[in-house]
């Protein structure tokens, strides 16, 4: 091989250990049938952890000079950090996975390569800045999303939810491929910088060209508003997110979500901040972000105060903190290359992260809690804080994370996403996030009223499980909620990784 | 590391002791959490005496790198100001353990929560960088909202997240003023959230905002301004002002007792704390031209909260609205900007919030034994406890403001201060003096005087206990001592006052 391909290959050394591993995963179902299922479950995790190990340890995969793979990926640091919230977000979920009650354990051994096929896709979306790959690793991301959020089958919203999942999402999909191809009709190209040089061109010539242009992002960003969960193309999330089974709940509100931060981020910031831009394009386009994510995030959080069903509640929330992502896209835009665009960078990727953090760990909560007493809305919640000390506990600090409160990681994320917008002169954005903040604290605590501040004293054992493997799930949730206290009180670390990594 | 460090941080130990517990453990989880409320109060005495009363420094400084990336540091002192309020942070927590040794359910928690309580509001008063003492502020709420929420009485749902709603809302203004202050003060200092540098370059004209987007001037008014109203209505929330106090009786009622003692004795003070030390330490040239404004609100909550407390029947709603009448004072005083209103405004914060945790206490002791608070319920209970009564017309009249008592005091210098630039508006604060005597005396004879209602006998409603009156006690001197002596307190505050009566006058 010569010296190039061995450097693409090993750049792509994440997405071999987790194609290694579907593949080990569904061979080994096949040998060792539905009762080796813990087997299969840790052949899983020595993917999720081989692909982390390529990420950190040995050389370092991306961020060199020759990381373009094949012409279609840039393996740079911007995909790396990605892709490591994508793969260890999906380590915890396939770890969760391993003891969720309402699975079948017939089918559990397929339920885990799909979810690594997700990881997969997103880790592809994340390193692409070509059109073409962005299209096939959103389709690999979305087809097995599609497949896990009806796996219930006997489940009446399992069913409905994959139905609509796959109904809006293939409408997504066809959307954003028009706008490629339109995209392609005036660059010639669907390589990103070379479509943004002409997206500046056009917009300059003013006309029927701006309308072209305007229309193919537009549609573009159908598609990935679809993906993010962005208002208006979040339909789709609170009955999917309802229906599908907790695991898959889980990736599609931080794997599948974090992919489509980093695909939207690359995205402006390579075809429309990269040589060529054009600033009157960009200020508009930043006008229309910053109105997309003001009506986001008050769309999610004040929707969220009617909700009763805990995931659904959790779904209308990560509308809402799509909102506050997409703040940062518009601080993006503020200026072309300039300091703004890595401001707001920073801004997203630190609120990515602590997004991630409590997200994934509420979700293990709610998994958690009804693995043991089989509840999943907020009546049935009432009092069970008494009854589960540490999980109710844990799920107290990623509340309040999510709101937005110190001492913990989401109140960095958000301070760092005001100082950016203040920064770049959307003072009235940062008014909106701040008072979303709120509406935030208002149906967050709902949950915590439920657990604590409700109900009679009276202890439910419920069903436990023992083992190791529940034992991890359980340590795996302490895990993140001491990230998510410790990075709200010494974030500097955290800060420093994120800065390096997306400027990579 | 610093007495201040220690203070504040040594409940946290107190937490984690309890928190390994056993379950069934009730009487060692309050002993511990007596144990460690009781050292910080040790601690804070200790401070009172080696305080310097000469200078208006900040004073036990400790400043340590904390988050390089924001230049945040952990940096405490405290000055006059903020040094009472330590203390008598310590002395109501530890109280405040006692006051709640008759709770069983859930007892571990309860006194965990109280632990944390403390030291979120010492750490308020210590934090000497904003955002440290922003993250204090914040945490705070959070034990609060379990304490109410889950120990509270029937609409303690609806009371916990009122307040935590209220709050809230306020501190994220706040916290918009912070970003905003942080933005303007990074390119010229490394530590932008230094209180002291921060007020420092405020004063000299160095920071006015001109370096942000659009020279920080928005909807016609500059950068400062703007800031000064964010952090404004933050802390008018939580002192109440009228009309941001409705959060104020709800809580107060649904609380339990020795968690209104703490709402009514500290947490109000936070808010006149932050007025003091924000709106005017650092915005001395801003707060002139809001200063009528603070006055009026001032003068409209002393008038209001003694009126609507004069109309409540139920006995601790009438407290409740008494401290926002009581609050009111602080505020006219401190918008006099002169040297007696300041040191009345200072003092009032110190003995409202002993005289106010007294009658909370009173009414605490009152409900335990009838299980109801409406005045017109009672009657006659002095003839069957004496003892009561007597704490009771201590506290009554040390808010009241009797002569001889320490709410005299500060009233009086209040007023006083007031008067030199408000003339009107303190004639008609005098009129609040004379209502609040009203409803104070009319409780009292509803509750304690006249013929014995007959529900009560020496046995269902027994005088106080020992432990009562271990809680009390304390409370009652302090209302004598500094009626007496005054001098304690005000040697004390006197040099920090004088330093933000001469920044406002140098404007």
């Amino acid at each position: 091989m010569s010296p190039e391909l061995l450097a693409d290959v090993r750049a792509l050394s994440p997405e071999i250990w987790l194609t290694v591993a579907i593949v080990v995963t569904l061979l080994a179902d096949l040998l060792v049938g539905h009762r080796g299922k813990t087997l299969v479950g840790i052949a899983a995790l020595v993917g999720v952890g081989g692909a982390l190990w390529s990420l950190f340890g040995g050389e370092p995969a991306g961020a060199t000079e020759s990381s373009r793979a094949f012409g279609l990926l840039a393996l740079d640091g911007f995909a790396d950090f990605f892709r490591t919230l994508i793969i260890s977000g999906t380590g915890v979920v396939v770890l969760h996975a391993m003891v969720f009650r309402d699975l079948e354990d017939s089918t559990r051994n397929e339920f885990l390569p799909m979810l690594l096929t997700v990881a997969l896709g997103g880790c592809l979306l994340v390193s692409t800045d070509h059109l073409l790959m962005l299209l096939l690793a959103m389709e690999l991301l979305s087809m097995p999303s599609y497949l896990l959020a009806g796996w219930q089958r006997r489940e009446r919203r399992s069913a409905e939810a994959a139905l609509k999942y796959l109904v809006f999402g293939a409408l997504a999909s066809a959307l954003m491929l028009f706008g490629f191809s339109l995209l392609y009709g005036v660059s010639g190209s669907l390589w990103m910088p070379e479509v943004g040089a002409a997206v500046g061109r056009l917009w300059a010539e003013g006309g029927t060209s701006q309308g072209l242009v305007a229309g193919a992002v537009v549609l573009v960003f159908a598609g990935f508003g679809f993906k993010l969960a962005a208002f208006p193309f979040h339909f789709w999330a609170p009955d999917v997110y309802e229906g599908s089974p907790t695991p898959v709940t889980t990736l599609l509100a931080v794997v599948s979500k974090a992919a489509a931060v980093g695909v939207v981020v690359r995205f402006v910031d390579a075809t429309f901040l990269g040589e060529g831009a054009n600033a009157d394009w960009l200020s508009r386009f930043g006008w229309i972000m910053a109105v997309l994510a003001a009506v986001t995030m008050t769309y999610g959080n004040v929707t969220a105060v009617l909700q009763r069903n805990v995931k659904r509640l959790l779904a209308y929330s990560s509308i809402a903190h799509a909102g506050f992502l997409l703040m940062g896209v518009a601080v993006m835009a503020t200026d072309a290359g300039g300091a703004a665009s890595a401001v707001g960078v920073q801004a997203i990727g630190f609120y990515l992260v602590t997004y991630y953090l409590a997200t994934l760990g509420a979700f293990a909560c709610v998994m958690a809690l009804s693995n043991r007493f089989g509840v999943e809305d907020l009546d049935e919640y009432q009092g069970l804080g008494w009854s589960s000390p540490y999980v109710s506990g844990l799920l107290v600090v990623f509340v309040v994370s999510l709101t937005g409160l110190p001492p913990t990681a989401g109140f960095i994320g958000k301070y760092k996403m005001f100082v950016a917008a203040f920064d770049t002169g959307l003072f009235w954005l940062a008014v909106v996030g701040a008072l979303n903040a709120i509406v935030a604290l208002f149906y967050y605590f709902k949950v915590i009223r439920a657990l604590y501040l409700r109900g009679d004293w009276e202890r439910v054992e419920g069903k436990r499980e023992r083992g190791l493997v529940p034992s991890l799930a359980q340590l795996s949730i302490g895990v993140l909620a001491a990230a998510t206290v410790y990075f709200g009180l010494a974030f500097d670390g955290l800060a420093a990784w994120v800065d390096t990594a997306l400027f990579n | 590391m610093s007495l201040l460090t220690l203070i504040t941080f040594f409940p946290l130990l107190g937490v984690a002791v309890i928190l390994f517990l056993p379950r069934e453990s009730k009487e060692a989880a309050r002993t511990v959490a007596a144990a460690a409320t009781a050292i910080p109060l040790i601690l804070a005495t200790m401070l009172w005496v080696q305080f310097d009363s000469t200078t208006s420094a900040y004073q036990f400084v400790e400043r340590l790198p904390w988050i390089a990336s924001l230049g945040v540091e952990y940096h405490v002192g405290i000055d006059g100001l903020s040094m009472p309020l330590v203390w008598l942070t310590s002395l109501l927590l530890f109280l405040a353990v006692f006051a709640s040794w008759k709770i069983e359910t859930g007892v571990k928690g309860y006194m965990m929560l109280l632990c944390l309580l403390e030291v979120g509001i010492n750490g308020v008063f210590c934090s000497l960088d904003l955002f440290q003492f922003y993250v204090f502020w914040e945490i705070m709420l959070l034990p609060m909202y379990f304490l109410i929420g889950i120990w509270g009485g029937k609409r303690r749902e609806y009371a916990a997240i009122k307040f935590f709603l209220y709050t809230l809302a306020g501190s994220v203004l706040m916290l918009l003023g912070v970003v905003a202050l942080y933005l303007a003060a990074s390119p010229m200092t490394a530590t932008p959230f230094s209180i002291p540098e921060l007020s420092g370059m405020i004063a000299s004209g160095a920071l006015d905002g001109s370096n942000l987007p659009n020279g920080g001037v928005l909807f016609g008014w500059p950068f400062l301004k703007w800031i000064f109203v964010f952090f404004f209505i933050g802390f008018a929330i939580k002192v109440p002002v009228v009309p941001f106090h409705t959060w104020l009786p709800d809580a107060h009622v649904e609380a339990p007792t020795a968690i209104s003692v703490v709402l009514a004795g500290i947490l109000l003070k936070l808010g006149t704390y932050g007025i003091l030390r924000f709106n005017i330490g650092m915005f001395p040239n801003t707060a002139p031209e809001f200063a009528t404004i603070g006055a009026a609100l001032g003068l409209i909550g002393i008038i209001y909260g003694a009126c609507v407390a004069m109309a409540q029947t139920d006995f601790k709603r009438l407290v409740a609205y008494s401290s926002v009448s009581h609050m009111g004072y602080v505020l006219l005083g401190a918008a006099a900007f002169t040297t007696a209103g300041m040191n009345g405004a200072a003092m009032q914060m110190f003995t409202h919030g002993t005289s106010s945790a007294l009658l909370f206490l009173i009414v605490g002791v009152a409900y335990d034994r009838a299980h109801h608070r409406e005045i017109e319920g009672f009657g006659g209970l002095g003839s069957i406890a004496p003892v009561y009564l007597g704490i009771t017309t201590i506290g009554m009249f040390a808010a009241l403001g009797l002569p001889g008592m320490s709410g005299f005091v500060s009233e009086a210098l209040t007023l006083f201060g007031a008067w030199q630039v408000y003339p009107v508006m303190t004639s008609l604060a005098v009129l609040g003096i004379v209502i609040t005597a009203a409803f104070i005396l009319w409780a009292l004879q509803r509750v304690f005087l006249g013929p014995l209602n007959e529900k009560y006998t020496k046995e269902n409603f027994a005088d106080l206990s020992g432990r009562e009156l271990f809680t009390m006690v304390p409370l009652a001197f302090l209302c004598i001592l500094f009626g007496v002596m005054p001098s304690i307190l005000l040697d004390v505050l006197g040099p920090t006052v004088d330093r933000l009566v001469a920044l406002v006058g140098l404007a």
